[in-house]
């Protein structure tokens, strides 16, 4: 052993000096290497972008086509009416006159708040406030004579709704038989049905 | 780096010289006693920070050549150990050097051992340089120097017996391979180059006879060469003074012109042979030296402090480097990262430019487009019941004996998971798992129909009637293009699913048959 324990004591400030050396290198190092890394991290998002915007550029004609396309294809459905806003006020009239048109003995209505539609297949973004599509559930109950008047109820109400109505169940059911006899008239049918009024998010219209 | 001081140790006195760039500088002389070795301490305490190279030039120096067996690590240095206390009465100034291994029959070390056999005489001085913490490098002598002279003035003979001139007495080594065999100091007047030079030859002829006596130099042998530093005006004397020897063979060399090729560029005068020693020494440092470790504590502990401040100014310089390259990579990356930013604002720009006459759209542009895929996936699943209940219809007049009770009419996209949970209604069966779409129906969309319906000319227990009167129906609405029947669930099903009980001669019941069937068409079919 070339030096004694007592050595040791004098080497604190040089072991010391050392230390605050080599952990100044060490700081330089790990700041030099977040350094690069940030900047390497920039240059890939950098690229990433600039393939993006090129990608883009690229297709510009066909996205051109596409919004073309899908302006055609927004007539269409204004056509339809998807793209309207809520008439509830309109549909409660509809339903009004219809019954009113129809003779029908009695209808009654339950209209939900709107929500976005979630049928399924559709695409995951079509719920909360993103939803482009909003259903206001109505909720029928209808006495009818016949078949025909409930058939003749839903032709009446996509006429007069101002509004796309898409019919999700309906349940039928005879209240008396055929064999029940004369007399005066009377409901034999009673149907339970659930139509959606889809209008258009209006928070998304710029 | 830290001043170089060498301390030139003779009988009589200490001479002190600093050695800076190759100049041997002057420090001053302390003779031997009292007074002269408090002034070297007063000398020692002047510069705590200078290395300190000890060469004493005195004439008690053995030398002796032993082989031992070859061992290795621990035991080699216990061995070599014993060896000396065995040979010396004093330890304090003793070396071991390894002349290399002696192959055949068993292997063995030859082992040079060396000593100052009279350390008393500057033991004085070593205390004082260990009271002061002076960091003495080592303690050398003229003889181990030698063969570091030799190779500094590139000489190659293979074995020769170096003399020098200095002021402690005239010293003569002999190097065999590059390592000090043996060397001894005689007495010789330097002030008269006369009789140097015959001193010289006679104390060379006994040299070689006492080698040859001890057999480290082969009786027949080629002539030994002598290498001797003198000034060049002394040759001639020399050359007179060696006659015909065919056993020494001189090469004189001027000592100015040597001090110059090893680099020597000024010494004090009055300085003879040891100048181009101690200048050789300084700048070298061979490795084998006597001081203990004791005696070097305080430069083992200027090592450690250095080889400490050394290692962790490399470490940082290393790690600066490694920084700087990486920020340089950095400097460099974002100037690409900027050329791309660049370029991405031209592409934009560019892409904004074609983008402005883009037909104007009512909503943002990405939305269109999911409102044009949401509202084309609604259009596949809207329908009305009209033609389906027509078809119905129809196939219920087709089978005047039914009458239908309820009809559920819905929308799904699997009408087959809809016709199970039907029938688990029914049976009551939990639990079980929904059946998956059939193949190619995925994003098909279905019109699913649940008819409930009795029976009226068949008696509720007249099972086969109420199947043929089924099968019937079942029959009618498979002819009806589009529409297909997933399941239909009759009493009869019911009897075949469990356990029943019945009078057979009970009086036939007036219960009305019931079943019901599911049926499914594709909307857009």
């Amino acid at each position: 052993m070339m030096l004694e324990r007592a050595d040791l004591k004098r080497l604190r400030i040089p072991l010391a000096l050392a230390l605050l050396l080599a952990g100044a290198g060490a700081a330089a190092l790990v700041f030099s290497e977040a350094r690069l890394a940030e900047a390497y991290q920039l240059k890939k998002d950098g690229h990433a972008r600039i393939e993006a915007a090129r990608i883009r550029l690229a297709k510009v004609s066909e996205e051109e086509l596409d919004i073309r396309n899908n302006l055609a294809e927004l007539r269409k459905f204004e056509d339809r009416r998807m793209t309207g806003p809520e008439k509830r006020l309109e549909w409660i009239e509809a339903i009004a006159a219809i019954r009113e048109k129809r003779r029908l003995f009695q209808v009654q209505y339950n209209l939900d708040p709107r929500r976005g539609v979630d049928y399924p297949g559709l695409a995951q973004e079509q719920s909360g406030a993103r939803a482009v599509f909003m259903a206001s559930r109505l909720k029928l109950e209808l006495a009818l004579l016949h078949e025909e008047d409930l058939l003749n109820f839903f032709s009446d109400l996509r006429t007069a709704g101002e509004s796309f109505a898409s019919l999700r169940s309906c349940s039928i059911s005879r209240t008396e038989t055929v064999f029940s006899g004369g007399g005066p008239m009377r409901p034999r049918l009673r149907a339970s049905c659930v139509v959606d009024m889809i209008t258009l998010n209006q928070e998304g219209k710029p | 780096m830290a001043e170089k001081r060498l301390l030139y140790i003779t009988a009589k006195r200490l001479q002190a010289y600093s050695w800076k760039g190759g100049k041997l500088l002057d420090d001053g002389a302390f003779e031997s006693g009292d007074e002269g070795v408090t002034r070297f301490a007063h000398y020692l305490g002047s510069s705590r920070k200078a290395l300190y190279y000890a060469v004493p030039d005195v004439t008690e120096e053995d030398f002796f050549q032993e082989n031992i067996p070859f061992v290795g690590g621990k035991d080699r240095k216990t061995l070599l150990g014993r060896k000396i206390a065995q040979r010396y009465r004093d330890t304090s100034l003793a070396l071991a050097v390894s002349l290399g291994t002696q192959e055949g029959g068993r292997r063995e070390d030859r082992i040079l051992f060396s000593s100052f056999t009279n350390t008393q005489q500057f033991q004085p001085w070593l205390a004082a340089l260990r009271t002061n913490e002076a960091m003495l490098v080592g303690v050398y002598s003229l003889a181990l120097i030698a063969p570091l002279v030799a190779k500094r003035l590139k000489l190659t003979t293979p074995r020769y017996l170096m003399v020098s001139l200095q002021n402690g007495g005239m010293r003569q080594s002999y190097v065999e391979d590059g390592q000090i065999r043996f060397s001894r100091l005689g007495r010789a007047d330097p002030t008269d180059p006369r009789a140097a030079a015959e001193a010289c030859a006679a104390e060379s002829n006994r040299i070689l006879q006492y080698l040859i006596n001890l057999r480290i130099l082969p009786r027949e042998t080629t002539a030994l060469e002598v290498v001797a530093f003198a000034p060049a005006a002394h040759r001639e004397a020399y050359e007179s003074a060696w006659g015909d020897n065919p056993l020494l063979k001189l090469t004189l060399i001027d000592l100015e012109s040597a001090c110059r090729t090893a680099g020597l560029n000024s010494a004090p005068p009055e300085m003879l042979g040891e100048r181009l020693f101690l200048h050789v020494l300084a700048g070298t440092q061979p490795a084998v030296q006597f001081a203990s470790n004791a005696l070097r504590r305080f430069y083992h502990l200027w090592r450690a402090r250095f080889a400490l401040l050394a290692g962790g100014t490399a470490v940082f310089a290393f790690s600066l480097l490694l920084s700087g390259i990486r920020l340089m990579d950095v400097y460099r990356t974002n100037n690409e990262t900027e050329q791309d930013s660049k370029q991405e604002t031209s592409v934009t720009g560019e892409y904004n430019r074609l983008q402005a006459n883009f037909p104007k759209t009512p909503i943002p542009r990405e939305k269109l487009k999911s409102a044009v895929g949401t509202a084309n996936a609604l259009l596949r699943q809207t329908t009305f019941p009209d033609r389906f209940f027509s078809e119905i219809s129809q196939a219920l007049a087709a089978v005047p004996q039914i009458e239908f009770d309820k009809i559920d009419w819905e929308i799904s996209d699997n009408p087959r998971a809809r016709a199970t949970a039907e029938a688990s209604k029914t049976t009551a069966v939990a639990g079980e798992p929904s059946p998956a779409a059939a193949p190619g129906d995925a994003n098909r969309y279905f019109e699913v129909v649940v008819i409930s319906a009795h029976i009226n000319t068949v008696k509720s227990s007249d099972y086969r009637g109420i199947k043929a009167v089924v099968d019937r129906f079942v029959q009618v609405l498979r002819q009806r293009p589009g529409l297909e029947v997933i399941s239909a669930r009759t009493p009869f099903d019911a009897i075949t699913e469990k356990a029943i009980a019945g009078d057979a001669s009970e009086q036939e019941r007036d219960d009305v048959p019931q079943f019901s069937i599911t049926v499914s068409r594709r909307i857009g079919a």
